[in-house]
């Protein structure tokens, strides 16, 4: 059969609390398969993840009331308390108005600038495309190496059924965090079944495998062939659509040839997930687990995972909120509403708890997965009632191969979010002088 | 390297712009008299071909004496100037120019020479248009003083923009995931689910199809690598094809109590689905119940008598057992695990099926009502996840195979794929390529080179060459290569030849096919449309105009319909964003959500394919429904799944105000929203969206910590008391308020959620007092120039695929002008559209020879034959 569907248990969408784990017994059947994989000591990768949070979180539930080690964690961070030695949080940063309410905030989480250019009614019909290239892939360039996959772009759901919420701005910037350089961002896909056929190949036996990625390779070279001729007969803005199109066909190619390398190595035959999950629960798991199988395939050592877009109608039934995450943000100070809002992050710091465990009891040559990586939580504004831009979430955890010191909630002081970015790319191994509106580097 | 491209990509931009002069030829060949004295355009000299003849084409130069105005300019601007100072410059001027965010100067902006200010003006006629401005409570200018000036300064711009605009700047346009999908059923009569194959496009300017918002990457470029390898396979079928399972999920919000439009009648619940099967083979065909929370199977326990379980194939019952009952009864109570082995094998039939796509329906047969044992207070209940009882109703649906295949008969896309069929070894390569030219002249949307067969016969005859390789290995990888070009995935149009670079000239027969067949029906064109192109009568008299017609009447053209009332009324959203609180609507469910849709999309339909007054849209007596959404609404005497056309007798009702998708599209879960309304009306009918929300705008709530709040309204009442809310609130909430009398999910109501009295009155930004959807109506619909712009800017906007800027604006005016004596009429608007410079024509941006080898120079050698 050609697109297989395989369902997850009814169990998930019944639950009536969150945070009991739920296994994937498609994923985890992988593991055997993925461990000759792991690399030895001499040699262990880096590995970034980013994740983000639309809509903010108050601060008040969040941010620790004292500064420096042993603080005590708030109610929305409690679910972390399990890593603290390998956690630092910090506070009192601005983040970038970066021109728009809302997609301001996401679109300038990872470059600290977000969209370059004004909005469509400037008379600009061609909607110009303008960023600046992003922490994560800044990063990718210093990590990446030989795994297939440079870095993943996921996420839970994008523009495609949130029309008219763009904010006069291209949606583009709704459905990106990630930039591979200031003109071609990085859109999210939300299909977790995409996402594993990207990670992992075709389903089918090692040799139906083998023969579909020779066939995409031939066909990649007898398009790239085509392009070039197509090119070369149009005039110079045609050209440079096209331009864009023959280097994003290079990357697949390179990409295809390193997966080519990788493909004797993944033995059996996984199952894929299904598509789209109706629970969102299932969503949110199946992802995370995914970025888990990244990394401890080293099928990809970076990624970025949009929990949400901003301004994300997001229902979150599932755990008795019946309002949308939107409009729960914007809580009105109402007791009851602002409990609702700290429930809703608190669900989201568990399932980020979860991958953490994950990461953490995964071995990965002298220590676990974690002490490698460095991930990174948080969102563009903190009180999403006021689109707040000032003292924004930002928790990192993982031991970033003993680069980080953790225990600690460092005060910024009003720095710029850039500067914490700049921070982590030098903690990656990425050096940049200067991120959006930096001023210099954070002191982790 | 990508910056420096990208730099000069903006750079010819500009210099373009320069020379847009050139495109006067066309204006400059009908009116002499409006043509610039300082730059003598050349005629395009080229082979293409005529402009359009059919019927009237619309033009951009200002209706007459051009040159007896021009003399009285100088005057008449100052004298506006002067009354712009007294009613519109003491806010928009260099100082404060308000509103904050998207500061209009109007000190500043020239009346004497607009084009560098068009945008500004653009703006101010739009607010003037509607009278939104000045605000309530300022000097106003009488209502001649604005006729005079909105009049004055439309034909003003118009005038400007003679000589100096372009009909259209079009690049290389990528098919967006609809256009895909699309295609390949066209091509090859199969129905994908593309949302499983592609990511989602970006957008633009309101919507998906927009050229410069569909940029690629590495994942689209690797989806379409997969998606082309997957659907050759399922076009051509594949008796090797490994057994596997598909699974088709059906909401749990979707209600499975009564008949599902598209099964056969007398049947219950169920879904149907468009399966293609791979083979002549025997499938295994399965449903599997919804769960309760212990585990159980719903509708097996407590049911006296069984439900009969149905399978259908093309509307044939292939298979039926039997679920529940006594016996069931007491093997679910005793162990489920049992049960559900039971059930579930039970509920699995092996049918044999042919090849090809087919309708696979999974149903219950409906029983008399009074054996149902069913009690139903609310349509929710029955997805009521706790009850195992009641009626037994499908999660999920599937198909698992193929097992004993018997070959490949034929199928549709076998039909339509094999145009011929090879009877000897000799033959092959001959039908191959046969196959292949017909195939890449439809996909690629015009006649075919050499060159463009040579490339999948090469994949041919590399399958075909290797162990076990067949004819049908070899199509199959042709065709993948033929889905995977650059010419399928693009929409490419060229220069004419010998056109200067500035100069604006109509496209080609061919190119004008597609510009036609992807704005009408997202899509390819077909033979009819294509043969006409070829042969060059495209624009023969007459031909354009009833080729238009023959679309616009055919099945395809719900692309349009859906595609942009998905996305301008924003119906794409419901799904993702109507979610009703369940305690509060507990008879909300997928079935109303699904039918809100396709209401609103049968409406617009009707208006369109009718050619029924654009206004009808806000005024029409009628619309249309089912048994369920009749109900919903309190409409008497509707029965069955099926939609049609009923009159509505409540005024209140009328048109898309009175309209579940946009009543629940503009609410919360718990709440209506008359901001949300208020901010949906202005954008989407007056063409005056409010300004988005400032950053770190003092809170409302932190005002009123005293006393909460009673209703909506009082707390928007409140906010309205604080200036700086006030700005935009007092503009945006009437037309909201006026609609509080609909629920958030559309049905009529005389006290709020909370048992409130609802009152219903405001002052519109105009002035006009409203108390209700009638004169909320009335007041849109008094400007109906007004809303017939809207609506084709909008609709432009879809139809080029890109922004429609100030420069396009004289052609928006003139179709508005044109199509004011009918009233107004949608599928003429849509035709004047088609016949506009911007749809007709397109400007050489520079010289085709490249000027830089650089991204040649980094290719590798790539040897094809």
């Amino acid at each position: 059969m050609i697109i297989t569907k395989k369902h997850l248990s009814r169990r998930t969408f019944l639950r009536g609390t969150f945070g009991a784990a739920m296994a994937l017994p498609m994923l985890d059947a992988m593991v055997p398969a993925l461990t000759a994989q792991t690399r030895t000591a001499a040699k262990t990768p880096f590995r970034f993840g980013a994740i983000y949070m639309p809509n903010g979180v108050y601060p008040d539930t969040w941010h620790p009331a004292t500064v420096g080690s042993d603080f005590e964690f708030k109610p929305v961070m409690q679910p972390l308390e399990g890593f603290r030695d390998q956690l630092v949080t910090v506070s009192k940063m601005k983040a970038p108005w970066g021109e728009s309410v809302h997609l301001g905030a996401s679109s300038a989480f990872l470059n600290g600038t977000g969209p370059v250019g004004a909005r469509d009614g400037s008379g600009d019909a061609f909607g110009k495309l303008e960023s600046k290239k992003t922490l994560d892939q800044f990063i990718a360039d210093a990590v990446a190496d030989d795994t297939p996959l440079r870095s993943i772009e996921v996420g839970t759901e994008d523009m495609g059924t949130a029309v008219g919420a763009c904010d006069g701005f291209p949606c583009t910037f709704f459905n990106a965090l990630s930039w591979r350089d200031d003109f071609s961002p990085l859109p999210i896909g939300i299909n977790p079944r995409v996402t594993f056929e990207r990670m992992f190949g075709e389903t089918g036996s090692k040799e139906q495998r083998t023969a579909r990625l020779k066939e995409k390779q031939s066909l990649l070279d007898s398009v790239m062939a085509e392009t070039s001729k197509l090119r070369s007969t149009l005039g110079a803005p045609d050209r440079a659509i096209l331009d864009e199109y023959l280097s994003n066909i290079r990357q697949v190619e390179q990409q295809l040839d390193r997966m080519e390398t990788r493909l004797g190595t993944i033995t059996g035959t996984p199952e894929a997930p299904i598509g789209l999950p109706e629970a969102f629960d299932d969503h949110m798991t199946i992802t995370y687990d995914l970025m888990h199988l990244a990394f401890q395939g080293d099928i990809s050592r970076v990624f970025t995972f949009m929990i949400g877009h901003e301004a994300s109608d997001r229902g979150y039934a599932h755990i008795g909120i019946p309002e949308t995450h939107h409009s729960i943000s914007h809580h009105g100070n109402d007791a009851e509403k602002l409990a609702k809002y700290a429930k809703l992050c608190t669900y989201q710091i568990v399932k980020f708890s979860e991958f953490l465990d994950k990461l953490k009891a995964t071995k990965d040559a002298d220590g676990n997965l974690l002490d490698h990586s460095l991930l990174y939580w948080g969102s563009g504004m903190s009180n999403g009632n006021q689109h707040d831009r000032s003292n924004p979430p930002a928790v990192l955890v993982g031991g970033a191969q003993g680069r980080m010191k953790g225990n600690r909630h460092i005060e910024a002081k009003e720095a710029p979010t850039a500067n914490l970015l700049l921070a982590m790319a030098h903690l990656s191994g990425a050096e940049i002088e200067k991120l959006g509106a930096s001023t210099g580097r954070l002191d982790l | 390297m990508n910056f420096v491209r990208r730099q000069r990509f903006g750079k010819v931009l500009v210099s373009a712009a320069l020379v847009w002069v050139g495109a006067a030829v066309l204006w400059a060949q009908s009116t002499p008299a409006s043509r610039p004295q300082t730059a003598p355009a050349p005629r395009a000299s080229s082979p293409a071909p005529a402009q359009p003849q059919s019927s009237s084409p619309v033009r951009t130069q200002p209706a007459s004496t051009a040159n007896t105005q021009a003399a009285a300019v100088p005057d008449q601007a100052a004298k506006y100037q002067a009354w712009l100072k007294q009613y519109c410059i003491s806010c928009h001027n260099s100082r404060t120019a308000s509103p904050a965010n998207e500061p209009v100067n109007l000190e500043t902006a020239s009346l004497t020479n607009l084009v560098p200010h068009a945008a500004t003006w653009e703006r101010v006629l739009r607010k003037l248009s509607v009278r939104a401005m000045p605000p309530q409570g300022m000097p106003h200018p009488t209502e001649a003083e604005y006729t005079g000036f909105t009049t004055w300064l439309a034909s003003s711009l118009d005038r400007a923009w003679v000589g100096k605009s372009t009909p259209g700047r079009y690049v290389v346009h990528r098919l967006n995931r609809t256009e895909y999908a699309n295609a390949i059923r066209d091509l090859l009569a199969l129905e994908i689910d593309v949302t499983e194959l592609l990511p989602s496009d970006g957008a633009n300017f309101g919507f998906d199809n927009i050229a410069s918002a569909l940029g690629t990457s590495p994942l689209l470029l690797e989806r379409y690598l997969t998606a082309a390898q997957r659907i050759s396979t399922m076009a051509v079928g594949d008796p090797n094809v490994r057994p596997g399972t598909t699974e088709y999920p059906i909401s749990r919000e979707f209600s499975q109590n009564a008949h599902i439009e598209g099964l056969p009648l007398g049947t219950r619940g169920g879904t149907v689905v468009n399966h293609v099967f791979p083979a002549d083979a025997e499938y295994k065909l399965f449903g599997r119940l919804v769960r309760g929370v212990e585990e159980g199977y719903a509708g097996v326990e407590s049911n006296e008598t069984p439900d009969t379980f149905v399978i259908t194939i093309d509307g044939e019952e292939v298979f039926t057992a039997e679920v529940g009952g006594q016996k069931d009864h007491e093997i679910q109570s005793k162990d489920m695990n049992e049960a559900k082995a039971l059930v579930d094998a039970r509920m699995t039939g092996k049918v044999f099926v042919t090849a090809g796509p087919h309708e696979v329906g999974y149903t219950w047969k409906e029983r008399p009502a009074r054996r149902q044992d069913v009690w139903l207070p609310a349509q929710r209940d029955s997805q009521e996840v706790h009850m195992i009882g009641g009626l037994a109703r499908l999660k999920t649906v599937g198909v698992e195979g193929p097992y004993e295949v018997k070959g490949i008969s034929s199928s549709p896309s076998r039909d339509r794929l094999f145009v011929c069929k090879p009877t000897s070894a000799a033959d092959e390569s001959a039908c191959a390529e046969k196959i292949f030219t017909n195939l890449a002249r439809r996909a690629y949307r015009r006649p075919v080179n050499a060159a463009d067969v040579e490339a999948p016969m090469t994949f041919y005859k590399q399958a075909r060459a290797e162990e076990n390789g067949s004819f049908d290995a070899g199509i199959r990888a042709g065709v993948a290569r033929i889905l995977a070009s650059p010419s399928f995935l693009y929409r490419v149009e060229r220069d004419a030849v010998g056109v200067r670079a500035g100069t604006a000239h109509p496209v080609s027969d061919v190119e004008l096919a597609s510009r036609l067949s992807f704005f009408l029906w997202s899509s390819i064109p077909d033979q009819t449309l294509m043969n006409l192109a070829v042969a060059g009568r495209l624009r023969q008299p007459g031909v354009l105009a009833a080729q238009v017609k023959r679309m616009i009447a055919d099945e395809r053209a719900d692309a349009i319909i859906n595609n942009f009332t998905g996305q301008w009324l924003q119906l794409r959203n419901l799904e993702s964003k109507v979610a009703p609180d369940i305690l509060m609507f507990p008879d909300f469910d997928d079935n109303i959500r699904k039918a809100f849709r396709r209401e609103t999309e049968l409406f617009f339909g009707y208006i369109l394919r009718e050619n029924r007054s654009a206004m009808e849209l806000l005024s029409a007596d009628y619309t249309f429904v089912n048994e369920r959404l009749a109900k919903h609404y309190g409409i008497p005497g509707v029965y069955g799944s099926r939609f049609r056309q009923v009159k509505i007798a409540d005024p209140n009702r009328r048109g898309l105000l009175g309209q579940g998708s946009i009543l629940s599209l503009t609410s919360v879960a718990t709440r209506t929203s008359p901001v949300f309304r208020g901010k949906f009306i202005l954008t989407t009918f007056l063409n005056t969206p409010p300004p988005p929300p400032l950053p770190n705008v003092p809170t409302l709530e932190e005002s009123n910590k005293d006393a909460a709040p009673k209703t909506v309204r009082e707390q928007l009442e409140r906010h309205r008391n604080n200036p700086v809310c006030a700005s935009c609130h007092r503009i945006i909430d009437p037309a909201g308020f006026a609609l509080e009398k609909f629920n958030s999910v559309g049905q009529w109501r005389e006290v709020t959620e909370t048992g409130a009295a609802i009152d219903t009155g405001g002052v519109l930004a105009d002035g006009s007092k409203v108390d209700g959807p009638i004169a909320l109506r009335n007041a849109i619909l008094s400007r109906p120039e007004a809303l017939a712009t809207v609506l084709t800017e909008r609709l432009m906007t879809y139809a080029l695929g890109r922004g429609v800027e100030p420069a396009d604006m004289p052609v928006v005016r003139s179709i508005v002008k044109k199509s004011a004596p009918t009233n107004y009429r949608l599928s003429s608007i849509v035709m004047s559209i088609i016949e506009s410079e911007p749809f007709q024509m397109r400007t050489r941006l520079e010289s085709a020879e490249p000027t830089t080898r650089v991204a040649q120079s980094q290719e590798r050698p790539v040897s094809v034959p």
